[in-house]
């Protein structure tokens, strides 16, 4: 850091004005040789959906050069630039746990005993003791725990909090739930009927039943339950898409648990591997893929914490919209002409 | 005492007094009478404790002019405040020479906190009672000269001058604002950076004043950033 930019700091912080300064300052750091390695580092990131990426893009993109008012914000904004280059920079220095790169574990890169060498180099060089690079790895290990707690459980706990809630939303989707699948379970009904070996029912369906009242009102149901069905179609494709991601966070609820399991299973799994390779010393040939976490279920509760803040259904009660009554409206209708179809069939066509 | 004959600089002084009052301005040459085979029987000859405290005295290793300002109170208790070749009336004094000097650092004023000196001066002149919260923060700032040599020393200046004023080129501001405001529109903004932020001069006066925050959270940001850049070992366009 220049010492000017040091004066100009300290200014901002006594309140002093040095806003004359920051335009040229901005100037200068987006077209900075840092920035523009960072951008085009960022090009790179793009090209590969890795959680780790994912995560250094979302960084780069909050940074807004316009949002920088003071001396102070500028700094920040700096340092936040500094601190993703080096991430980009760090590219083999990935955490195995988090990642999702198409490599060996053994190809991966780790600081030992002041030099960045492999897991591979490390598990093979003789010069070391087995008791030492235990306690190396053991370092290693915590830090990448330490990772893995920052990155995955802490978003995980802090999504949780809103369970209270995901709860009363969990009720509401159950209600809708219960609602279409009695929708389908109609239809199946209206289609498996004719295939009992009743005559008279049969008949209803050829339209050869001598009773008008009952034909009548079988039409009715027909046209009823066809209408429910559009009607339910629409709101399903309407209202229940921009409804998915609330199912989504209601299923990785339910299986909340299994994934604290998981990872920690998983965790000390890895630990386990990475001391018996040491000490039978034989390197780790394994992917990466085997010993990470990030897999497709843990990618979708990633998505979902990610854009949570995003999601009314997750920071409120969802409210049902005025269409799902015309489709519990529609329903009742149809069930009350099922009803009567049967009662008057029962009391023998009037 | 009148048997006393001691001839230093050219001068013949009849009392230890009188020597000890003028040690301050050839301090080489008072070092050399003082470790001296013929000073010291005479010292033992005229007073016995006195002669094991300066024996003591020369016996610890100490930096040699810090050694004879010392000696200088235990053979004369009332004198002002003298050290190689400055002579001040006041604490006041002290201070204001302290920042007449800045950003420089004089260093033989740094000696008062390095050596402990100025302590060492308020103990043997009572000062510790008369001006018990004075020796205290003086104190203080020894402990803290261990950390940050040039804040603490910059900071006794301010102590003792006293005025919360700050002075720059020969000028004087009342607050950090009104200096900062200065320095910004100066022509020459890295000059006064880099004399300014190395020297820690302001940071000495913004404790004084008890900015710690403001400071507090200056020092993070520029930690980090520099940590940052030395990792990426690679420095903004400029």
């Amino acid at each position: 850091m220049r010492e000017e930019d040091k004066v100009l700091l300290l200014c901002d912080l006594l309140k002093v004005d040095v806003t004359a300064y920051l335009d040229r300052y901005i100037e200068e750091l987006r077209t900075s040789k840092i920035y523009l390695q960072v951008c085009a580092q960022i090009i790179k990131l793009r090209k590969h959906d890795y959680f780790r990426n994912i995560e250094i893009i979302r960084r780069f993109e909050v940074i807004d050069f316009s949002k920088i008012k003071t001396f102070l914000d500028f700094e920040k904004t700096y340092a936040e630039i500094l601190d993703i280059a080096l991430e980009c920079q760090k590219e083999k220095m990935i955490n195995p746990l988090l990642s999702e790169e198409k490599m060996t574990l053994g190809e991966v890169m780790i600081p030992f005993d002041g030099r960045d060498i492999t897991f591979n180099d490390m598990l093979l060089d003789e010069r070391y003791t087995k008791t030492y690079k235990i306690n190396q790895v053991k370092e290693i290990y915590l830090n990448y725990r330490k990772e893995v707690k920052t990155l995955l459980i802490s978003p995980f706990v802090e999504f949780l909090r809103k369970e209270d809630v995901i709860d009363e939303n969990i009720k509401e989707k159950s209600t809708i739930t219960a609602l279409l699948s009695s929708v389908i379970l109609a239809n199946i009904i209206i289609i498996i009927l004719p295939l009992f070996p009743v005559t008279t029912l049969r008949n209803i369906y050829s339209g050869t039943i001598d009773s008008e009242v009952v034909m009548v009102t079988f039409y009715v149901l027909i046209v009823i339950l066809f209408l429910l069905d559009l009607v339910s179609i629409f709101f399903y494709n309407v209202y229940l898409n921009k409804f998915r991601i609330f199912i989504r966070a209601y299923n990785s609820l339910r299986s909340e648990k299994s994934i604290m399991v998981k990872i920690n299973n998983k965790s000390e799994a890895f630990y386990s591997l990475l001391l018996r390779h040491i000490d039978e010393i034989k390197p780790l040939n394994i992917p990466l893929k085997k010993v990470s976490l990030i897999d497709v279920e843990m990618k979708n509760l990633l998505y979902l914490i990610e854009i949570k803040d995003k999601l009314p259904y997750l920071q409120e009660k969802w409210k049902v919209p005025h269409f799902f009554y015309v489709v519990c409206a529609i329903f009742y209708l149809a069930l009350l002409a099922f009803f009567l179809v049967i009662m008057l069939f029962l009391g023998g066509h009037l | 005492m009148n048997e006393i004959t001691i001839k230093f600089h050219g001068q013949i002084y009849y009392s230890l007094e009188d020597f000890a009052r003028n040690m301050y301005l050839y301090t080489d040459e008072a070092f050399t009478i003082l470790k001296s085979q013929k000073f010291l029987k005479i010292l033992y000859k005229i007073n016995q404790n006195l002669y094991n405290t300066i024996a003591e005295l020369l016996r610890t290793p100490f930096q040699q002019d810090a050694l004879v300002f010392k000696a200088q109170y235990l053979l004369n208790p009332l004198m002002v405040i003298s050290y190689h070749g400055y002579r001040f009336n006041s604490f006041q004094a002290l201070g204001k020479k302290i920042l007449s000097f800045a950003p420089s650092i004089d260093i033989y004023l740094k000696d008062f906190l390095k050596y402990h000196l100025l302590t060492f001066y308020m103990e043997k002149t009572k000062y510790d009672f008369k001006e018990p919260k004075l020796y205290q923060e003086v104190k203080k700032l020894e402990e803290e000269f261990l950390i940050n040599e040039n804040r603490a020393y910059f900071k006794l200046g301010f102590l003792l001058e006293g005025s919360g004023q700050i002075f720059y080129h020969g000028k004087k501001f009342s607050s950090p604002q009104e200096f900062l405001s200065h320095a910004k529109e100066g022509v020459n903004i890295i000059d006064f950076a880099s004399s300014m932020v190395k020297s820690q001069y302001i940071f000495a006066y913004l404790e004084y004043l008890h900015y710690d925050q403001e400071i507090s959270l200056f020092e993070t940001m520029v930690h980090l950033i520099e940590q940052k850049e030395k990792e990426n070992d690679n420095l903004r366009k400029v």
